[in-house]
């Protein structure tokens, strides 16, 4: 349901002027199918957020099917991922993982999603690519 | 006078009544004779006929009245159906305590609804010929102050009232039960009940036709229900009927019924528009039955105007002992007049608390205005309570929806840290010193030394002591944080001293104790030896005592 609200990017021209239009805000883009499973969860989490975290971040929506575009550049293969922009560049985290490009597993609430987004845009600000997730999922995930 | 005694107390039907209230009532009786100037018949002449009669009728009414007002615990329904046993009572017109008096209230009411105008004929002709004697003033005063008396009167015995129409209805359900079973659960208004029972009688098999009467008195629904119930009545049941003359006595109980509520409403009226002379903000605001209960509560315009408002709501309330126990409410205490008053009454909960404290305010600035007889259309209080009502629908508003509220942009704040000399120089003192970080290191592949401290436990040098090299001495040269160390001030080092000394001293008067005692060593020697003592812990008390044996 979350995912009506949000504003969706048809094209590949629009997930640039997205990253590209926001100098100081972070730019959340959400790639996925709308009707898996995970993503709709994560769609709800953002949706939930999206007016909390409007100070500092902006969330977008991307269909991997409508806009196929980014998928072989950021290996867009998974039912969701998230990713963050800061200032048109690529924002990494250690999520403990062992993929720090990008956020493609479900996280347990919304309170856990805000404060990665909140220590990315602190590591943003004082112009760092890589941070590091205040809460580890190499255990989870 | 025994003789009267005893009627009072066969008509009070109350066997605990003791001698010295009823005199009490006769003292009353007298003064309202005084008072009023309204006797219409002396007790002590009718009393012989009294027994023929069988009523209070025979009573000075006014007397009567206030026996009532002041013994109100005995004619509560309660009371009164635990002393008076319904089923065996035959004709429950003759127990009515209100019935004797009600002729007297009527007078009363017409009398003072006739005072109203002619009070303003005077007040007029006192105006236009500008010539009022004092007489003419006192007279006026005094009969306002019975008036207002009466007033006061008329509220408590509206409750009687109403305790007496309930028992009727008891009498009346018992009884009609049997001709009429559902009745009593469809038709729960005690008048309605009597008049619906004075109009069908024992003709339940021809309901239909009073179903147009029955409409008058009760809502269509309602008719149809007691039409259904009175068919199916007289289907299932065999057609039981009361014989005449223990219907008449219903006939009668019920017409009782009737003329009470008559008399009720006549009685709300009365006050209603008395109330509109001596309080009319007050009563613009509460009502006019609220408005008599508070003045009773009080006892006048004036003292009502004195009350502090917070001690309005806590006017009227039953036992503020129990209020613990909480059965009415929990949130409000305070469940007096104004708590149920129709305008705080049906609010919820949680609102009727502050709507209290509005209304009690406004009541209290109403009864100064009435009390310095300013705005006596009652305008203010009407205004007032527009204020209260537009309050009351604030409170009642939903709050409003704000949403989410956007978290703060996550910034660190810049550190609040000095710089400076003086701060370099405090943070040195405390910062760890190079031997210390040595300490914390350790050199690869070689054991480390290490100690015991007081607690056993084993403590690592690292390389504070240095690495031990092949020669096995340190290598490393360590510098000495010399500005680390606790600074001692002047008053601090007097004190030292002065301990110090203090110290030689007791020693010295220790050792020459001990020198009596052993008689040997000098006194430098005991001196050490004390403050070996002193200093060394207690592991070291084994050598101690081998250097004693030396000596």
């Amino acid at each position: 349901m979350g995912s009506v609200f949000l504003p969706h990017l048809h094209t590949g021209w629009h997930v640039d002027q997205a990253i590209l239009s926001e100098d100081e805000r972070l730019v959340i883009v959400r790639f996925g199918r709308v009707y898996e499973r995970e993503c709709m969860i994560m769609d709800e989490f953002l949706f939930g957020i999206a007016e909390k975290i409007k100070n500092f971040a902006t969330v977008y929506l991307c269909d991997i099917d409508e806009v196929p575009d980014f998928n072989s550049m950021y290996e867009l293969y998974d039912p969701c991922t998230v990713m963050f922009f800061y200032r048109n560049k690529h924002m990494m985290c250690d999520f403990g993982t062992g993929n720090n490009n990008k956020l493609n597993f479900l996280v347990g609430d919304k309170q856990e999603l805000i404060d990665i987004i909140e220590t990315i845009y602190r590591g943003a600000r004082k112009g760092k690519g890589l941070v590091i997730s205040p809460i580890d999922y190499s255990a989870k995930h | 006078m025994t003789d009267y005694e005893n009627e009072l107390l066969a008509d009070f039907g109350s066997d605990g009544e003791s001698d010295v209230d009823v005199e009490g009532i006769e003292d009353k009786n007298l003064e309202v004779e005084d008072e009023n100037g309204y006797v219409p018949g002396g007790p002590r002449e009718k009393s012989s006929e009294s027994s023929e009669t069988g009523g209070g009728a025979s009573l000075d009414p006014g007397a009567y009245l206030r026996h009532l007002i002041s013994n109100s615990s005995i004619t509560s329904l309660q009371k009164s159906l635990e002393t008076f046993d319904i089923s065996k009572i035959y004709d429950i017109t003759k127990d009515s305590k209100v019935l004797p008096i009600i002729g007297y209230l009527r007078d009363k009411i017409s009398s003072y609804q006739d005072d109203m105008r002619t009070d303003y004929e005077e007040l007029m002709s006192t105006l236009t010929f500008g010539t009022s004697s004092n007489s003419e003033v006192s007279e006026h005063s005094s009969s306002e102050i019975s008036q207002y008396q009466f007033i006061l009167m008329v509220n408590e015995i509206s409750s009687i009232i109403n305790n007496e129409v309930s028992f009727i209805h008891a009498f009346n359900t018992l009884h009609y039960k049997v001709v009429f079973r559902e009745l009593e659960t469809i038709v729960s208004n005690p008048v309605d009940y009597a008049r619906i029972m004075l109009l069908i009688e024992q003709d339940l098999s021809s309901i239909n036709k009073y179903q147009e009467d029955l409409k008058s008195i009760v809502s269509n629904e309602k008719v149809l229900v007691i039409t259904m119930s009175a068919i199916q009545q007289v289907q299932n049941s065999s057609d039981f009927k009361l014989s005449e003359p223990d219907f008449n006595t219903l006939r009668k109980s019920s017409s009782l019924v009737l003329e009470l509520n008559e008399l009720l409403q006549d009685l709300s009226v009365f006050i209603s528009n008395k109330l509109f002379r001596f309080a009319p903000n007050i009563n613009a605001i509460v009502g006019p039955i609220t408005t008599s209960q508070l003045l009773t509560a009080s006892g006048s315009l004036k003292q009502l105007s004195i009350t502090p408002s917070c001690n309005l709501p806590s006017l009227g309330v039953k036992d503020l002992s129990s209020q613990t126990s909480g059965s009415t409410s929990r949130r409000i205490r305070q469940t007096g007049y104004l708590y149920h008053n129709e305008l705080v009454n049906q609010l919820p909960e949680e609102i009727q608390k502050p709507v209290l404290r509005i209304l009690s305010g406004k009541i209290t600035l109403a009864a100064r205005v009435d009390l310095s007889k300013n705005a006596t259309d009652g305008s203010l209080g009407s205004k007032y309570r527009l204020d209260i009502e537009n309050k009351i629908e604030k409170l009642l508003a939903p709050p409003e929806n704000r949403g989410d509220k956007a978290l703060p942009i996550p910034m660190d704040p810049k550190s609040k840290k000095r710089g400076g000399r003086r701060f370099r120089k405090a943070r040195e003192r405390l910062q760890m010193s190079d031997l210390r970080k040595a300490q914390n290191k350790m050199a690869f592949g070689q054991q480390e030394d290490s100690i015991m401290d007081s607690f056993g436990e084993e403590i690592g040098l690292g390389m504070s002591r240095g690495v031990s090299t092949a020669g096995g001495s340190s290598s490393l040269n360590i510098k000495v944080n010399n500005r680390v160390g606790g600074k001692v001030s002047k008053a601090m080092e007097a004190r030292l001293k002065n301990e110090e000394a203090n110290v030689n001293l007791d020693n010295f008067l220790q050792n020459t104790n001990k020198e009596e005692r052993t008689e040997r060593n000098a006194t430098n020697d005991a001196t050490r030896r004390i403050n070996d003592e002193r200093s060394e812990s207690k592991w070291f008390s084994g050598m101690k005592r081998k250097r004693d044996t030396n000596d």
